[in-house]
């Protein structure tokens, strides 16, 4: 009896060890190579591009982990509603930082908030920084971010019948790189 | 001792009697033209009064499996319409949802139905419904609130506490959206959208969840 349970716990020890080595992270799948060569990288960009840099291109895309994991993404579904839903390119992202209204409570001074939200001189950007990286109106990297997800308006609708609330509000942490709280 | 204590539980959940639910198929679907729901519902008393059809309407739907459920909840929605009486009624209400919401998820959503079967007819839908499985959650800023979203004249949201919100859309009208919350039997102005937010149901300042 005590060496079956010996060889019962070696066992369980064994499986979740080749568990543990055999998954593998995510990453997104890519082309084969013959399509990958037909691609051409022009030399340069146009001038308008979308951007999202350092710590508010993090919060976003931990906000998008996190309501759309990317494996639920790329999932098969046999229902189109279903698989409409699932499909990243149906949704749209916004961030911000918490700045104090300038004519309400206290104007753009120099306090923390409660919130953890920083005023615009605490979190603006580092002298020489290049302004092609940053968020126009917003600081380098607030305390916190707060990012909303939401499904974009007009997609997927059932019908006539529209979706509500397919949208999650999120609070992150760009200090500890964690979500604080997500708002429903 | 551990056998009777199994019995013990067995005969409890057997003598458990089921509360109210709703069932996809029966009291509400979705086909090529949107999401039905079956009226009238019989938890809810049908008034000359949309106010005490509405007062009705958080603590049946509360009752209802996973209501309560916070990330492991579902959001129920339905109609208030006019019956061909002349009065006020609930539709049962849909927990249609996409699967991927199923289970432990922070993002609950909620399908707008657009037609009630109602086997003695109706004469107008005034007003959807929805529940948040969540307390201490409102409107939802440009989602609950924006033009878009809106189909009827009413708009009524609750969460678990019963906190009852009703946004006023004013589609197609110039004059601003409002927010109002039910105290006691009175509704009190909450917040106001002005003209040019409507459109994307932007919410201005404060920002305190109500």
């Amino acid at each position: 009896m005590r060496n079956f349970r010996h060889v019962l716990m070696l066992t369980t020890v064994l499986f979740a060890a080749s568990c543990a080595l055999f998954t593998r992270p995510y990453r997104p799948p890519h082309a084969a190579k013959s399509e990958a060569e037909k691609i051409k990288f022009h030399w340069g960009w146009p001038r308008k591009t979308a951007v999202l840099s350092g710590a508010w291109l993090r919060a976003v895309t931990m906000a998008m982990d996190d309501f759309l994991p990317a494996e639920a993404a790329e999932g098969h579904t046999e229902d189109e509603w279903e698989a409409c839903l699932n499909r990243r390119e149906n949704y749209h992202a916004e961030a911000w930082a918490w700045i104090p209204h300038e004519d309400g409570d206290g104007g753009i001074g120099g306090t923390q908030e409660p919130d953890g939200g920083m005023d615009l001189d605490a979190g603006m950007l580092d002298a020489g920084e290049n302004e092609a990286w940053t968020q126009p109106g917003m600081p380098k990297t607030p305390a916190i971010i707060y990012v909303v997800v939401g499904l974009l308006p007009g997609h997927c609708e059932l019908g006539g019948s529209p979706v509500l609330d397919m949208a999650a509000t999120y609070a992150i942490d760009t200090v500890g790189w964690r979500i604080l709280a997500v708002h429903h | 001792m551990r056998l009777s204590y199994l019995m013990l539980l067995v005969i409890q959940g057997c003598a458990s009697v089921p509360g109210p639910f709703v069932r996809e198929g029966a009291d509400y679907g979705r086909d090529a033209r949107g999401v039905w729901v079956r009226g009238p519902w019989e938890l809810i008393r049908p008034s000359a009064e949309v106010d005490e059809v509405i007062d009705q309407l958080c603590p049946a739907v509360m009752s209802l499996p996973d209501a309560r459920g916070h990330d492991d909840g579902v959001e129920y929605c339905g109609l208030l319409y006019v019956g061909a009486d002349g009065r006020y009624h609930a539709s049962a209400p849909s927990r249609l949802a996409a699967k991927g919401q199923a289970g432990s998820s922070s993002t609950k959503s909620c399908v707008i139905p657009v037609r009630v079967s109602d086997t003695n007819g109706f004469r107008s839908i005034d007003a959807d419904f929805h529940s948040h499985p969540w307390q201490g959650s409102s409107l939802t800023p440009g989602f609950d609130t924006a033009t878009r979203y809106q189909r009827y004249s009413i708009r009524i949201q609750f969460d678990t506490t019963c906190h009852v919100l009703k946004l006023v859309p004013h589609v197609n009208e110039p004059v601003p959206a409002e927010v109002f919350e039910r105290v006691g039997h009175t509704w009190q102005l909450l917040r106001v959208i002005p003209v040019w937010d409507k459109e994307n149901g932007k919410i201005d300042p404060p920002f305190e969840v109500p």
